[in-house]
């Protein structure tokens, strides 16, 4: 397994220096779900690392930012970046007509769920995905292991749970007559479970309170050809650079008390890699 | 030039066959497996076949759902399933992941694929994609202006979609997971518990909520024509008979109005005023005419509102007697002024004098739901027709 960050800033060598061994940097006012984002000058900067570096360009495009956004990934072709995350499906279109050197990451939030459509999509040119978050440990080893795509997985961060155009937070606020708060954390009704709610220019997205830790599968994630992605939204510099150096310890070195560690700083929450969701697809045989 | 397409939801057969009756020119509904609502009574592959069988006689047509976002343990049968409802006779597939594009377009290419609005499919370069991809027809994002409709549809020149009334997600559809972190139920897989309708607790005295008003474009269905869009959707479901008689009645109203060159201020008032009678929220057009903002939103208290208007359903007519043979649906009384309507677009207003029960005893007051009445008419009006009130006789 090879690391990869998402950064909180700009500082590229901290994180290299603590194990990262790639960037992903979503491009500001061009990327969803992201709280801290970058410039294009800054993805510049950060090419000259020599760490593979790849871009998130994933809010829903419309069709006047098209023409914007080709200067832009001619300009991202130029600087040599490694790859693309992208949601939108014009991304794939403005990639083969653009014949660009970059490669493709799929990467629609909560749909990478099964193999046949990513080995749909790699057939398409794609060559990455990036797992949903809402599957469960087993049905992504089965995909890593049968995909003919390669993939990112999230390890640790804030997950997303979903994106709006909407302008939640200045709608709320401007009902309040009170100044916009952003983010801010809510807590629903039922579990009584907490939300991160962040709006920027694409819109409002929630995220989980907890961080995800991925601790308990990373033996498994380990000893696999897939990237993981560590998230520094919403976790201070220094916590975050503790994080991926343990992270990038246990790869070199897969010692429990790392993984210990790991608890301790992350907490215990683990999304759904080992939870199913109760409510499938019903099934009815007499069909 | 083609006729624009009057797309209406049916969550079973009878409802399937009413709102045909009603004037949908095509209906969508799900099976049951594959489909976004699990908790719809949803159509067996036999049901599928019958409900084909009713369309295709009045030359209509009927769309599967097939958009969930699948698992890998879902994939297993669905070629099989696949081939069995292509055999029951629907004319087109609704899906989401695009697997099942080339799938279907390979192995039964009779039958069109139209791409789900779970792809919130927002510009001509995506459209563009699946057009090559051999989607036959695009279900556009609900969050899209005019303008940006009418520049898909210059630019790609492909069948597209377009919602015009119902509820509305708070999300970008397929973007939202809300469902499955709150209540562990997989929203884009059927079991979405409409999380963004709760009202979550902050750091404010009240509560921030993000639920949305319901999708209402009557006014602007003429615009949709000029635009070249091919179908009106309309969102439901697990809609009752009822609401759908009501909202697929009053847009056929409204498109065969605009295509005889007849459409009034007056016309359209009244078939608004008739829709937002079903309406059991509040509504906007949200994205059509301008970016939407917090008067789209719901922020305090409860939502639904309760409709009780529905009255009564005609199951048939007893020429001897000149009775009308009704299904009682809610309370009602001798002197209620009522209108009964009926799947052919006519309409009667009348006040409730002499009704029986089914022993022919006299009544005063319907008060028990699913009871059978009988009420002197003076012509035969066709099954399905309804009664609904207009005024209460007296407060009750």
């Amino acid at each position: 397994m090879k690391l990869y960050v998402k950064p909180s800033h700009d500082n590229w060598n901290a994180y290299v220096e603590q194990g990262a061994e790639g960037f992903l940097l979503p491009l500001s006012s061009y990327s969803s779900d992201y709280l801290i984002t970058f410039s294009l000058s800054q993805m510049e900067e950060c090419c000259k690392q020599k760490k593979p570096v790849f871009v998130i360009i994933n809010k829903i495009i419309f069709d006047e930012e098209i023409e914007p956004l080709k200067e832009i990934l001619n300009r991202l072709d130029r600087m040599g970046i490694e790859g693309i995350f992208f949601y939108d499906l014009a991304l794939l279109e403005l990639w083969k007509e653009g014949n660009f050197s970059f490669d493709l990451v799929w990467n629609q939030t909560h749909m990478v769920t099964n193999t046949k459509t990513c080995d749909y999509y790699q057939e398409q040119g794609v060559v990455y995905g990036n797992l949903a978050s809402e599957i469960t440990m087993e049905e992504m080893k089965k995909m890593i292991e049968t995909s003919k795509m390669k993939f990112f997985v999230l390890l640790s961060g804030h997950q997303v749970v979903a994106h709006s155009k909407r302008k939640l937070l200045k709608n709320y606020y401007k009902v309040l007559s009170k100044n916009v708060k952003n983010p801010i954390t809510i807590e629903e009704p039922i579990g009584h479970q907490k939300y991160d709610v962040l709006e920027d220019a694409t819109g409002t997205t929630f995220f989980y309170h907890e961080p995800l830790n991925s601790s308990k599968v990373l033996p498994i994630f380990s000893n696999m050809d897939v990237r993981g992605v560590l998230n520094e939204d919403f976790f201070s510099h220094q916590e975050f650079l503790k994080i991926l150096s343990l992270h990038s310890s246990y790869q070199k070195d897969p010692k429990k008390e790392i993984l210990d560690q790991l608890d301790a700083l992350l907490g215990t929450y683990t999304g759904f890699l080992e939870k199913k969701t109760i409510f499938k697809v019903k099934k009815h045989e007499e069909d | 030039m083609k006729k624009i397409e009057l797309l209406s939801p049916a969550g079973d057969l009878e409802r399937l066959k009413v709102t045909l009756l009603y004037g949908a020119d095509a209906v969508y509904f799900g099976g049951q497996d594959y489909s976004l609502r699990a908790n719809a009574n949803n159509f067996s592959v036999e049901e599928m076949r019958e409900a084909a069988v009713f369309a295709h006689s009045l030359g209509k047509k009927v769309y599967l759902t097939l958009n969930i976002v699948f698992h890998d343990e879902d994939t297993k049968n669905v070629e099989e399933y696949i081939q069995k409802v292509v055999e029951a006779g629907i004319d087109a597939f609704i899906v989401s992941d695009p697997f099942l594009i080339r799938y279907i377009k390979e192995h039964h290419p009779s039958v069109e694929v139209h791409l789900s609005t779970q792809n919130s499919t927002t510009n001509s370069y995506a459209v563009n994609y699946f057009k090559k991809q051999g989607v036959d027809r695009v279900v556009l994002a609900r969050e899209l202006s005019k303008d940006q409709i009418k520049r898909i549809i210059e630019e790609t020149n492909m069948d597209v979609e377009v919602f015009i009334h119902g509820a509305m997600c708070t999300f970008f559809s397929g973007r939202c997971a809300f469902s499955n972190y709150v209540t562990n139920r997989d929203s884009n897989r059927g079991g979405c518990s409409q999380v963004c309708r709760f009202a979550f607790q902050s750091e404010e005295e009240q509560p921030f909520t993000l639920a949305t008003k319901d999708l209402n474009l009557a006014h602007y269905i003429k615009d949709m024509i000029e635009l070249g869009v091919s179908s009106l959707k309309v969102e439901g479901r697990m809609r009752s008979l009822y609401y759908l008689a009501t909202v697929i009645g009053a847009y056929r109203k409204i498109i065969d109005a605009i295509y005889e060159g007849t459409l009034s201020d007056e016309l359209l008032q009244k078939q608004d005023e008739i829709l937002s009678r079903v309406a059991n929220r509040e509504t906007s057009s949200h994205f059509f005419t301008r970016e939407a903002d917090e008067t789209d939103q719901y922020y305090t208290g409860r939502q639904e509102l309760s409709n009780q208007e529905y009255l009564a359903m005609v199951l048939d007519y007893e020429e001897e007697k000149e009775q009308l043979i009704v299904v009682e649906r809610n309370y009602f009384e001798k002197g209620d002024l009522v209108e009964l309507f009926t799947p052919s677009g006519k309409s009667y207003e009348f006040t409730i004098s002499d009704f029986y029960d089914e022993e022919e005893n006299c009544l005063e007051v319907a008060r028990h739901p699913e009871q059978i009445l009988r009420i002197p008419w003076r012509e035969k009006v066709e099954p399905y027709s309804m009664i609904r009130l207009l005024k209460k006789g007296k407060e009750s």
